[in-house]
């Protein structure tokens, strides 16, 4: 499976309690399959179509994609700090190919 | 031959080689926390804003307002279109916003994305950038968790479609 670089922000440090606002970008086409490349052959609809978001291993923020949206699909969305721990990003091709990353983040009373 | 007839042997194609990509993926060890299932919501075929609408709201009904949608009038290109959606909440365990659709009411697909909040959201807050083919309304659909409807749409002139700029993929 070929390999996505993707790239996060996350606040390394929070307050308990605080609203925090993470992006992720992952580099991918998007084909939408309405499109020929150069040489006239049709590329078909490859496309990111699901996105979750876990915050030590709890499903806090989903997201489904269509065709609807840009190359290299980018989100930002928010959750709550609440414990020290790790968020996972994890992407899902249309294709079955699933992408991951990691980010910690050290929450202070 | 137009799209549209060509799509059902492209779809049956499709499925073989996702068929085949997840025979191949298997052995190599994947996990299960990671495996996702596949997007329910992603259409196969070409449809009309009105199917898409109503496979979402299922004959629920909607009223406007609620929702805060941030997108520009004019966008150059419709390859990428910003777009940030707002819906106002206390997401708290027992009233907070469930589901945020996004509708392109003249794309050949209409449905966009969705996105599925939890009370940890903290704030039901998104912000992605769109693929638009011409110049259009954005229908953009909320569903809170005691099962009512919100909507609030916005026009965006798009001066080059998505769908025009073949050969560009970007």
């Amino acid at each position: 499976m070929e390999t996505l670089s993707t790239r996060l922000r996350v606040p390394s440090q929070a307050r308990k309690g605080e609203i925090i606002t993470l992006r992720c970008i992952i580099f991918h086409a998007m084909d939408n399959g309405y499109r020929f490349d150069t040489q006239g052959t049709y590329i078909p609809m490859h496309i990111i179509d699901t996105f979750i978001c876990r915050y030590n291993g709890e499903e806090i923020f989903r997201a489904f994609q269509g065709t609807g949206i840009s190359a290299n699909p980018y989100l930002t969305f928010s959750v709550r700090a609440t414990e020290s721990g790790v968020f996972d990003f994890i992407w899902r091709d249309d294709r079955g190919g699933v992408h991951t990353a990691k980010a910690n983040i050290t929450v202070t009373a | 031959m137009p799209f549209h007839l060509l799509a059902p042997r492209r779809r049956w194609l499709q499925r073989l080689g996702a068929w085949g990509m997840g025979m191949s993926i298997l052995p190599s060890g994947l996990t299960q926390a990671n495996t996702l299932p596949p997007n329910p919501r992603l259409a196969p075929i070409e449809e009309s804003p009105e199917t898409a609408m109503q496979k979402i709201l299922r004959g629920a009904k909607s009223q406007r307002g609620r929702i805060e949608v941030q997108l520009a009038s004019v966008a150059e290109s419709g390859n990428l279109v910003p777009i940030k959606i707002h819906v106002p909440s206390a997401m708290t365990a027992s009233d907070y916003v469930r589901e945020v659709h996004i509708l392109a009411m003249r794309n050949p697909k209409p449905w966009a994305a969705t996105y599925e909040f939890t009370p940890r959201s903290g704030r039901a807050e998104v912000e992605t950038k769109l693929r638009l083919s011409d110049t259009q309304d954005i229908l953009v659909l909320a569903r809170m968790s005691d099962d009512s409807w919100w909507h609030e749409s916005s026009h965006v002139v798009v001066s080059i479609g998505a769908c025009e700029s073949m050969e560009l993929r970007y």
